[in-house]
């Protein structure tokens, strides 16, 4: 029973939704309809799970001393900071949730980010090399497209203009390699990962909805 | 007084290209903390209050009602012994969704796609149909050696695997030459802020 | 001679900081990705509606925000009717609309007339489909709380298949999702504002014509600004990309040289 409701749910529900894409039926597009409203409200309580697992991973921290207690307190103390300010004083712009938001949040989370602008620049140096010949046409395309998308590139291509007879034709033309690269091999290689990534999802689904994967019961 | 802190918090961030310490590991965990605290208000009142509180209070839309039970079963999860009733909900967001998911997806991903690889070439210019031809030996020698791994002895094998991986590092080239792009974005961002605070602050 | 790894970050760092302590800007050429998403706004008529969709994180705002920003006045100054949402990031809210509300005063346009900002609701995928089906049910008011069903808004438009373009703007996977639920289920015409990371990966969608158009990253934006005749945020960073982009073909060229030298050291 424990094992058996939750696929029998996954199974019906998998199934008719499955099928609701292919068969115009009223009843299974009310039902369709019904399925979509509830996902919300559904997904309203999934943040339970969340919340308990970000807490007892840092109240499991604070307790096994696994690293300085401060860290693991810091973030439950923040955690509980901004909700206690956002349930006595709301989150309307101007209220200490937002200021919080704006002056913490934002300039904060872009600036942890902002290291990943250091460390392209350093494997820039360091591991980029044409070692052989996979890694000397990646390096070859990846400089025509560095050069292609900086404006000095539009400014090269129009300096190494030529006119042959009427045509106008570019010797260095990173902005049309670059281009060219993105719209043919690109789109070649790409469309095969979709193919293989989609492919991948439906049978998934497909193993999920036939009970064949089970994982997410443990 | 608050952009002085903002800008010392930065600081403490940036802090981490000396290597990791203190002060970095600090900045981190607050900025966890602060995000899931706002994630988990926006959540409760955009979706709490929003679509199960006043729905069922104001307006009178009963209906939420068995949702809200179904959801409310993923607090089932902090019991050892009930435990299992949290997995009810889930497996109704699971099935439905991967249900859901098949049939769009095929056509989106799929169909779609093949369509725009089989092109018809009347009245095309000839770049434009060895352009196509490109693309089509790229999609089917990346196929290949994705899909048929295990024959690479044969020469002849050999040699549409390595025309997959030569397409592909042009495709990753450019994916790494946009990349740049994309992370200096991030840095140019970062400075515009330093430099808005700094103004602020004089 | 080896670069130590924090000459490295110095170098960037004066490479970035040196062009925009002058203000230096440059004129970006646009790409046919640009001028197609370009012209699917500009083809459109005052009182038109389009959707826009934030999908993503404050941490990518140098990407997105000019995006939104270029975007937003283009549309506010050809007096279409907006939709703003954000189903796809819950951290977005707040910044959207205050990106949205500056340059709403300077156009003098409206919000619950011109525009709605409905926010942000819980079920991505659920919702995305919902939209297609039914636009109130997933959003009875607007993230302020104003009654949709007392605007202009409610007469005008059932569900996105109304809308005459769906535009994201995304960080992550809500593209493809927007595509496959809402865009090709509903028939909804799409086009996309991509971070540089991600942009790549979009082209075959381009192609193939489900995406009317494509900004990829900053440089994506700093085109749109150029087709809009504005110097923007995107355009004053164009400087500092080229510098810094050139300083990195620096560092690969010498990394190789060193590498093929001490390769011939050692035989």
């Amino acid at each position: 029973m424990k094992i058996m409701a939750p696929l029998l749910i996954v199974f019906i529900g998998g199934m008719l939704m499955a099928f609701q894409y292919y068969i115009d039926i009223p009843l299974l597009n009310n039902i369709y309809k019904g399925v979509l409203d509830w996902h919300m409200v559904i997904a309203v309580f999934a943040l339970v799970i969340a919340v308990k697992s970000l807490i007892e991973r840092q109240w499991k921290n604070f307790r096994q001393k696994t690293e300085h207690p401060v860290y693991p307190l810091t973030t439950l103390i923040s955690f509980f900071t901004v909700v206690f300010l956002g349930i006595f004083f709301g989150l309307k712009q101007g209220s200490p949730v937002n200021f919080i938001y704006n002056n913490l949040l934002v300039p904060l989370q872009a600036t942890i980010f902002s290291l990943l602008a250091f460390y392209i620049s350093s494997a820039a140096y360091r591991a980029f090399r044409a070692k052989n010949f996979s890694s000397t046409v990646l390096l070859i395309a990846a400089m025509i497209v560095v050069m292609g998308r900086i404006p000095l590139g539009d400014l090269i291509a129009t300096w190494t203009t030529i006119s042959i007879s009427g045509k106008d034709f570019a010797i260095l033309d990173f902005p049309g390699w670059t281009r060219w690269i993105l719209t043919v091999p690109n789109v070649g290689i790409k469309r095969a990962f979709i193919f293989g990534i989609t492919l991948g999802i439906v049978s998934t689904s497909l193993k999920v909805i036939l009970g064949i994967e089970r994982g997410w019961l443990k | 007084m608050v952009e002085i802190i903002t800008l010392i918090l930065m600081l403490f961030v940036l802090s981490f290209l000396m290597g990791d310490n203190p002060f970095f590991k600090f900045t981190e965990r607050l900025i966890v903390g602060i995000s899931a605290g706002y994630g988990f208000l926006k959540l409760f009142d955009d979706g709490f209050i929003k679509k199960f509180w006043i729905p069922l209070v104001q307006e009178g839309q009963y209906w939420v009602i068995i949702p809200g039970l179904l959801g409310m079963m993923f607090f089932f999860t902090f019991s050892k012994k009930w435990n299992f009733l949290a997995k009810y909900p889930l497996a109704f967001l699971l099935g439905t969704g991967v249900g859901l998911e098949i049939g769009p997806r095929i056509e989106t991903s799929i169909l779609r796609q093949i369509n725009a690889t089989a092109v018809n070439f009347s009245g095309m210019s000839a770049g434009q149909v060895i352009n196509y031809i490109i693309i089509l030996v790229a999609l089917l020698t990346t196929m290949y050696y994705f899909l048929f791994v295990l024959r690479r002895d044969r020469p002849a094998e050999k040699l549409i695997a390595n025309i997959g991986i030569f397409f592909m590092m042009l495709g990753f080239g450019a994916s790494f030459g946009y990349t740049i792009m994309g992370r200096i974005s991030l840095l140019i961002e970062v400075i515009n802020i330093f430099f808005e605070k700094i103004t602020s602050i004089f | 001679m080896k670069l130590h790894r924090r000459l490295v970050y110095v170098l960037l760092l004066v490479f970035i900081l040196v062009p925009m302590l002058f203000g230096l800007t440059f004129k970006v050429k646009p790409t046919k990705p640009v001028m197609t998403f370009f012209d699917s706004v500009a083809e459109l008529s005052p009182g038109d509606y389009i959707a826009v969709t934030l999908s993503f994180d404050p941490s990518t705002k140098a990407e997105l925000v000019p995006m939104l920003k270029a975007l937003t006045e283009h549309v506010f100054a050809k007096g279409l009717s907006v939709i703003f949402l954000n189903p796809g990031s819950i951290n977005v809210s707040d910044l959207g609309f205050s990106v949205i509300s500056d340059i709403a005063s300077k156009y003098g346009t409206i919000e619950n007339s011109d525009w709605y900002y409905l926010g942000y609701v819980p079920g991505e995928k659920a919702v995305y489909q919902k939209l297609g089906e039914d636009l109130y049910s997933v959003y009875p008011a607007s993230m302020h709380g104003v009654k949709l069903n007392s605007t202009k808004l409610y007469k005008d438009v059932r569900n996105m298949e109304d809308v005459k373009i769906l535009i994201d703007l995304a960080d992550g996977n809500s593209t493809v999702d927007l595509l496959t639920y809402l865009s090709t289920k509903y028939d909804v015409p799409m086009a996309a504002g991509v971070t540089a990371v991600m942009a790549s990966e979009y082209y075959p969608y381009l192609e193939s014509g489900q995406l009317k158009g494509l900004l990829g990253g900053l440089r994506g934006a700093a085109e749109y600004e150029t087709l809009l005749n504005v110097s923007g945020r995107a355009r004053r960073g164009m400087a500092a990309q080229t510098l810094a982009h050139i300083l990195i073909m620096l560092l690969v060229l010498m990394g190789n040289i060193e590498y093929f030298m001490a390769k011939r050291k050692n035989g």
